[in-house]
Order: structure tokens, then C-alpha cells, then sequence
């Protein structure tokens, strides 16, 4: 039999087990001894949700397609093993091989959400890595760091040698060519080698840059501190979708991920430039696959796995410019084989109802919408393009479709918010439901209709419009909760409403993680040694610990996040280049916060963000 | 058509659960193409069933699943197909087909056979042969009663398993059949499996109201010879499942047609 790391009495007194053992369906297996590198890949969450994530299965499947290569997987072991892996001494291993991380070339780690930091330095305890890149030597696997979160690596810059910006498609052969040469040559160091990866574009190996700052913390100067190594690193983006590496033969999770379903992408990148939103601004331009593509991956997909449900995966399905045909072809593939197609959320509209309708039962199904704002003002700020008369309407058309369902989405804390504007959101809510009792005739009511309300607060991201934008301290957070909750029970059918908000703390500590520098390393260090990990797990997530973590290290959080930054200070992030201008970003924040305009989005006509010099996607359609 | 599918499972795959294991099944079926009847409704699921949750970490060499199929299909084709989807701890031991009016495998299960060992380890209890049958004899073969708690979703109430042990041994000295299966695997972590090592066998009732685990007899067993819960560890593995009151035949044989 395979060889486990872990031991029958082990599994046998953990949760969930079947979470260790790897040999998945689609696995790869290889010997170590026919390859010239290890990489251990890592989501640094539980196997559930890492094993849903694409990019992850992207990225293994391209790795593996090397013969020299063997990519496998680690996930965060669960606090009861994590528990029993510490007293036992049991190194943290992969799920393929089951040998510990420690061994291998590489461990990359996709870093998808703030919240997941203290868990790097679980995986770096358990694997028996020093946390700090500086103290680590020859015997340590190369710790790499990717995904969204490296558009502001600097807070977590001390736990990794290196970070790849940008999509993993496009330089990770150039990174294995580069390492297996130098070992070859006999001329690897981990020193050599960390300043060679360096001059190869969107790669950022912290340790050679310096960071100065003046008395009072604001960042003076930021620079390689050697002659050769870039000062700027430059976003990677893969322009060829339809030739990208994909894993139509992915990895099928014997435990039910939170993803249990062939996932297909159907373009990268959005239109639309919403202010508050990071993802659509770092995967400019938006990137569509062609049908053809398309249509030959979900079937190959669904036969290669055995799935019974598809779902389609993008920032903005609906404005995918294939989409009606698209949605077709799929539902009578799907139905000869008895495949559930799961939509994600598609604007509202006549066109979306009638899909929705033929795919899932209106009856249990909920109706989304994610206005962001209450008020056509507060829209206006975060250019969000969607009117109230467009809500309204796409709502009653789903009244009468048989929809009583609702879903409301929005944000609290942005820029320039007023009482009005919050008031404004459980308003929109009761015009909702009064539309609905006006609108679906009495005897063929469901009941009553259901709206639901559901806010996160604000949090501004490096590389948006919103980026220099001031936060709020978490008892105003709260404070504008409870403005919202009471003006609702005023409301006339404030039964046919409820509401539901994120933790103000969290997003408080979120907007630290997002836009600290290298100063906040320490505190999440501390946190860590203090007990923190599974932050994004509320049930784990413990505010006081990070209190005193940053207390300790004297650090004051609400210089990362109550200040509004001058559009002249150097923020931690400038050295990567995403492609997109500073004008841009510049012009941006006047039209949010000054002339409060909506820009719009690259269908209606350009803006000149820049991406144009991508040279391909949406900004050459048409 | 309906058909009746055996099968095995060794190595890590024993730590799925019972509802992993079905959904892993689900999609295999599916990757083998077989014409599997589904049910109607918004989210269609296939019309198949298990004769018995087997529990985390067990192995077993008789588990079932009943396939209802739209099409006539060689029960050979259905088991090379389903073979070749399976991983390499996942044996298609066989597949028969079943009288259309058959009922569930889940309906008719009587019993089920097990060997019982032990792991050895620092602080374990050292049991030998004679020790074992002893106690057996005291307290199972000649009580009148074996009373335990048994734990039930809402309350735990007494049950005399006696009347539920169809057969029960000690034994030594390992069947070599076995080597090449189970034997490796549980090898591999500290249990006693060579020649002179005490096991038992044991074939417990399994209808769904009355279904007695093996780790429950041994657990009486080893607090009437005051080796504490700690002290002792065992493997399970299922051989079969058995169907049919009076002399129960293996659920491969019951009311199968081909
Ligand atoms: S529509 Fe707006 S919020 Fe959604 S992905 Fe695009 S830019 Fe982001
Ligand atoms: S260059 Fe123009 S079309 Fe292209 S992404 Fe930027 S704004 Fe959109």
C-alpha cells in the first residue's frame, strides 16, 4: 500500500481524515528520483476550500506536464492535527508523496486572502522552515508566494524569498530552467540563485530591496540595494486564453470541497472598473476564451470527472460576449447527462431570469444583486453602474418569473458615506417588497417575499481607484450597522426584510494586512506566537491576541488604516506595475471622491488605464 | 436491469467515510459511461444504494452496491468498466445481476463477517491466545447475556448483543490468502499479523435495526478482562455481508440471477 505519513491511530483520532491521505482521482504521481525538482504547492486553508481553488489546479497541472517536475499539493492541517503534529514531531508533508515539505526544491504559496497569513507560519512550523527568509540556508526549500495578495506582498515580505506578481502562467519555466541549470552547473546558492530569479520579469525577491522610512513611519525611499536587480517589477499576464495550460483532467477531491463541480473559466479580467475592486482592475484587460474552446472543455471536463454538476467561473459571467449561446450549448449537453448547471451570479435581467429558470427551481433559488450602495450617489463614488430603476425592474420581472427571493449586497463605510446613504439601502429594500406585493396578485403568493440584506464594510486595496481612501475604527463600523438595522424596522414590510453584517474587526485587521509595509511583519509573527491562525475561521479568530500583538510591537494599526494618504506618498506597493497607469488611478480617485461621475466601462469606451500595451483582450475589440 | 456490484477497498481509501465513498462511486459510474437510471426532479441523482455504512478506517474485502442501469449491459463489461475508473485501492470484486423485483441489499442484509486484530504498541495490553479464548468462553460463549450500552442518535438505552452473534473465535496464525490484501496494510502500522498473533473472527448480525459493530463486543470483552480503553487498539476488516434468516448465504448469491 502507499505509504502514509500519518499513522491508523492518528487518522483514526482525527476529523475528516480522508483529507491526508492524497491518491485523488487525477493525481499524478511520480518518482522523486526521475525529477530534478520538488515543488510543494500550497493553500494555506483547509483541504475543503484549497482544493476548490482553480489556480491551484491551473498551475499543477502545468507544472507536472514537465518531466522534470513534480508539483504536489500541501494543504493547512486542521487545529486537531496541527495539535498532534507539534507533540509528535510530524513534519508537515505533501498529500502525493507524503514526504515532508522540508525536502522539496520548492514551497509555493498561494496567497488568496489576508486573512490566511498566521497560517504561512503554521505551514513554515510544521514543515520545520525558519519563518524569516534571512535565517533560512541551503537545506530550505525556496518559499514563493503568489495570487492576489502579492499586489501588496510587503506586510508578509520577511516570510518569503520570493514573490511571483502576476498570472502564474508565464515564468514559472523560466524559473525551473534557471534552477536546474545552476544546480546542474554546480553553481547554486541559495544567494546566487535568489539574485539570478530576480532580473526575471514579475519576480520580487524582497530580501534585495531596501525600505527607509522617516520618524514618523511614512515610507522615505524604496530601491534594490543592488545595481543589477530591477527597481520595478512588472505584472505578468498570460494574453493567449485559449492556448493556456487548463486541467481538463482535474483533481477530483475524495471529501466534498467546497467547489464540488467541474469549474469552467470563461475569461479573465472585467469590464466594468468598479473603484472598490481590486480583481477587476489587476486582470486587465478582460480576456475571453472562444466558444469553441469553451464548448470542448466542459465536455471533456464532465467526462474526465464524473461531475454532476458544471459552474462557470469569471468576475462578471454576463458580460462574457458569447454567453446566450454559450448557455445553450450547455444546458442540452447537460441534460443528456444529467448535469446540474450552477450560475454564478449573473446581472438580472430578462435574459438571466429565463436562463435560471430552465436550470434551477425558482422555489428554492434566491434572486442576487449586488448594488454595493444605497444611494445612486454613494454609486456614482464606486462606479457601480447599475441604477435603481434597472434593480427594480430586473426585480419584478423575477416577481413575476416566480422568484420571492432576494439577495442584497452591499457595503458600508465607503468613501463620503452619509446617514442618507446608508437609510438609502433598507429603502431600496422596501421598495423591493412593496413591488412585489403590488406586483404578484395575492392568490399566488408564496407567502411572504423574503429580502435579505447582507453589508461587509469597506475595505480599500492597493491598486484601486480607492487605494489612498481612509478607513473607519471598528465602532463606527458597527455604529453604521445599527443605523441601517433601525431606519429598516421603520420600514412598512420591515417583516419581508432581514439583515446580516461581517465582522467590523476583521475587516478593521484586513485593512491592515492589505495596505501595511514591512513593519507589520512582526505583529503577524506575534499574533502567530500568541496562538492566532485559521484567522479567516471565525470560530478560531481571536481580536484581543492581535490587540496585543500590535501593542507589543508597538505598532499602530490605525496609521495603515483611519488615515487618508496623500496622493504624493510612497505607498508600500508602487514598485510593481500592473499595467496600470498613475494617472489613471489618479484621475479615478477625482471622478470617485471629487466629481463623483461614473466612467465608462471598455465596451462603452476606453479610458486609457493602460493595459492597451498588453496588447491584446478588450481594449483591441471592435 | 438491476445488478449487484462487489467490491474491495485497501490502503487510505479505507478513511473515507460512508458518504464520500458513495459520492466517489457516483462519479465513477459516470466516467464509465454506464446507463444509470435516474431519478426525476430538478437535481436528477442516480438510483443506487449501499447494503452498509462501513466505518472510517475499516478494510474490507464484501461491500455492495445496487445499481439500477436503463439499458442491458454484460455484468463482465459493467466490471471491467467500473474497474478501470477505480483507484488502485478499489477493487471491482464482481458484478450480478438481480431479479427485477428484488428488494434492496439494504433490506435484506442479515449479517456480516469480520476479522478483529490488534495493534501493538508502547502501553498496549500483551494478549496472548489462551488469555483471549478464555475470557471468551466466561464471558460470550457460556453468559447468558451480553449487555451493553449502545449509543443511539437520541439516548443510549441496554441491548443483549448474545442473540446477535451468530459466531465467534479466537484464532492464530494468519491466513496467507490474505497477504497480499489487507496484510500489507495493516502491517505497515504496528498491527500483530504474524503467525502466532490471536485475531478474531466474528459474524454479527447487520440488519439496520439490530447492526453490531465489532469494536463494541471487543470493548465489553476487554473491560470484563480490565484492560483499560487506552491500553488496547484493534483493525477491522469486513469479509462479507450475508443475507437470507435461517442459513444466510454472501449478499453475491442472494436472489442474484447471473
Ligand atoms: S463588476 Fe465590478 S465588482 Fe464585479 S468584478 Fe467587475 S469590477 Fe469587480
Ligand atoms: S486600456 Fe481601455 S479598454 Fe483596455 S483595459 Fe484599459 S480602459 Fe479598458
Amino acid at each position: 500500500m502507499r505509504k502514509l505519513a500519518l499513522k491508523d491511530n492518528v487518522l483514526m483520532q482525527i476529523d475528516k481524515s480522508a483529507r491526508y491521505i492524497g491518491n485523488e482521482i487525477n493525481s499524478i504521481m511520480k518518482k522523486a528520483e526521475d525529477v530534478d525538482i520538488r515543488y510543494a504547492f500550497c493553500f494555506p486553508d483547509v483541504y475543503e476550500i484549497g482544493m476548490s481553488h482553480l489556480g491551484i489546479q491551473i498551475l499543477y497541472e502545468m507544472f507536472n506536464r514537465r518531466d522534470d517536475v513534480w508539483c504536489e499539493r500541501v494543504y493547512s492541517p486542521w487545529p486537531d492535527l496541527t495539535a498532534i503534529m507539534k507533540e509528535k514531531k510530524i513534519p508537515l508533508f505533501t498529500l502525493e508523496s507524503q514526504d515532508p515539505v522540508k525536502d522539496f526544491d520548492f514551497l509555493g504559496i498561494t496567497l488568496q486572502y489576508e486573512m490566511c497569513y498566521t497560517n504561512i507560519l503554521q505551514i513554515l512550523e510544521l514543515s520545520d522552515i525558519p519563518f524569516m527568509a534571512k535565517d533560512r540556508t541551503e537545506v530550505h526549500p525556496i518559499v514563493m508566494g503568489g495570487g492576489p495578495c502579492t499586489y501588496n506582498p510587503e506586510p508578509i515580505a520577511d516570510f518569503f524569498d520570493i514573490f511571483y506578481i502576476g498570472e502564474g502562467e508565464m515564468q514559472f519555466d523560466a524559473i525551473f530552467d534557471l534552477y536546474k541549470e545552476m544546480k546542474h552547473s554546480g553553481h547554486y546558492s541559495r544567494r546566487e540563485f535568489l539574485h539570478e530569479v530576480a532580473k526575471i520579469p514579475g519576480i520580487y525577491v524582497p530580501s534585495l530591496y531596501e525600505v527607509t522610512y522617516d520618524e514618523k513611519g511614512f515610507i522615505t525611499k524604496f530601491a534594490p540595494i543592488e545595481e543589477d536587480i530591477p527597481t520595478t517589477i512588472k505584472r505578468q499576464v498570460d494574453m493567449d486564453m485559449d492556448h493556456a495550460p487548463y486541467p481538463k483532467k482535474p483533481l477530483i477531491p475524495y471529501v466534498r470541497a467546497t467547489q464540488d463541480r467541474v469549474v469552467l473559466e470563461i475569461m479573465r479580467g472585467c469590464i466594468r472598473g468598479c473603484r472598490f475592486c481590486q480583481a477587476g482592475m489587476v486582470y486587465r484587460p478582460n480576456r475571453e476564451k472562444k466558444l469553441s474552446t469553451l464548448k470542448e472543455y466542459a465536455t471533456e471536463m464532465l467526462d474526465n470527472t464524473g461531475y454532476e454538476e458544471i459552474s462557470l467561473s469569471s468576475l462578471s459571467s454576463s458580460d462574457y460576449s458569447h454567453l446566450p449561446e454559450f448557455i445553450d450549448y450547455l444546458i442540452e449537453e447537460c441534460e443528456k447527462r444529467h448535469v446540474n448547471i450552477s450560475l454564478p451570479s449573473l446581472r438580472i435581467d430578462s435574459f438571466s431570469l429565463d436562463v435560471m429558470s430552465k436550470v434551477q427551481d425558482i422555489k428554492k433559488s434566491s434572486l442576487t444583486f449586488a448594488p454595493e450602495a444605497g444611494s445612486q450617489r454613494m454609486r456614482n463614488v464606486i462606479n457601480k453602474g447599475l441604477t435603481k430603476d434597472v434593480i427594480l425592474n430586473g426585480a419584478k420581472q423575477a416577481f413575476i418569473g416566480g422568484w420571492n427571493k432576494v439577495k442584497l449586497y452591499f457595503m458600508l463605510g465607503l468613501p463620503t458615506e452619509t446617514e442618507e446613504d446608508i437609510k438609502a439601502i433598507p429603502d431600496l429594500a422596501e421598495e423591493m417588497a412593496e413591488l412585489y406585493y403590488d406586483t404578484v396578485p395575492k392568490e399566488v403568493r408564496h407567502g411572504r417575499c423574503n429580502i435579505n440584506i447582507s453589508t461587509s464594510f469597506f475595505v480599500p486595496k492597493p491598486f484601486t481607484p480607492l487605494q489612498w481612501a481612509s478607513m473607519l475604527p471598528a465602532e463606527e463600523y458597527l455604529k453604521r450597522a445599527g443605523i441601517l438595522k433601525d431606519h429598516m424596522r421603520e420600514e412598512l414590510n420591515h417583516k419581508s426584510i432581514s439583515y446580516q453584517y461581517h465582522e467590523a474587526y476583521t475587516t478593521v485587521l484586513e485593512g491592515v494586512l492589505a495596505r501595511g509595509d514591512r513593519k507589520i511583519s512582526k505583529a503577524i509573527l506575534k499574533a502567530y506566537e500568541k496562538g492566532c491562525y485559521f484567522d479567516a475561521w471565525t470560530e478560531f479568530f481571536d481580536p484581543a491576541k492581535w490587540d496585543e500583538a500590535f501593542a507589543e510591537c508597538g505598532i499602530d494599526p490605525d496609521f495603515y488604516t483611519i488615515r487618508e494618504r496623500d496622493l504624493d506618498e510612497i505607498l508600500p506597493w508602487d514598485f510593481i506595475d500592473v499595467g496600470i497607469t498613475r494617472s489613471f488611478f489618479e484621475r479615478e480617485w477625482d471622478r470617485a471622491i471629487h466629481q463623483q461621475v461614473i466612467t465608462p466601462n471598455c465596451r462603452q469606451q476606453c479610458s486609457g488605464c493602460g493595459c492597451r500595451s498588453f496588447e491584446g483582450g478588450v481594449c483591441y475589440e471592435g | 436491469m438491476k445488478v449487484r456490484v462487489r467490491f474491495a477497498k485497501y490502503g487510505s481509501i479505507r478513511y473515507l467515510g460512508h458518504l464520500d465513498m458513495m459520492r466517489y462511486f457516483q462519479k465513477a459510474n459516470r466516467r464509465a459511461n454506464l446507463p444509470i437510471a435516474y431519478s426525476e426532479g430538478f437535481h436528477p441523482h442516480q438510483i443506487m444504494s449501499f447494503a452498509s455504512p462501513l466505518g472510517v478506517g475499516i478494510t474490507s474485502d464484501g461491500e455492495y452496491m445496487d445499481l439500477t442501469l436503463t439499458q442491458e449491459m454484460s455484468c463482465e463489461e459493467i466490471r471491467q468498466r467500473l474497474q478501470e475508473e477505480m483507484t488502485d485501492e478499489v477493487r471491482i470484486v464482481s458484478v450480478h445481476r438481480l431479479k427485477d423485483d428484488c428488494k434492496k441489499a439494504m433490506a435484506i442484509l442479515e449479517a456480516a463477517s469480520y476479522i478483529v486484530f490488534f495493534r501493538s504498541y508502547e502501553g498496549g495490553a500483551v494478549l496472548n491466545r489462551d488469555t483471549l479464548q478464555e475470557a471468551l468462553q466466561t464471558y460470550i460463549l457460556d453468559a447468558e447475556s451480553v449487555v451493553v450500552e449502545k449509543e443511539t442518535k437520541k439516548s443510549t438505552r441496554q441491548v443483549d448483543l448474545k442473540p446477535l452473534i451468530y459466531d465467534i473465535k479466537v484464532k492464530d496464525g494468519f491466513d496467507v490468502s490474505l497477504a497480499d490484501t489487507i496484510l500489507p496494510d495493516w502491517r505497515e502500522n504496528e498491527f500483530l499479523l504474524r503467525d502466532t498473533d490471536p485475531y478474531f473472527t466474528m459474524t454479527l448480525c447487520a440488519r439496520s435495526s439490530d447492526n453490531v459493530k465489532p469494536q463494541l463486543l471487543l470493548a465489553y470483552l476487554m473491560e470484563k478482562l480490565g484492560v483499560k480503553e487506552d491500553e488496547f487498539s484493534v483493525g477491522i476488516h469486513r469479509i462479507d455481508m450475508l443475507a437470507g434468516e435461517k442459513t444466510p448465504v454472501s449478499l453475491e448469491e442472494f436472489e442474484t440471477i447471473s
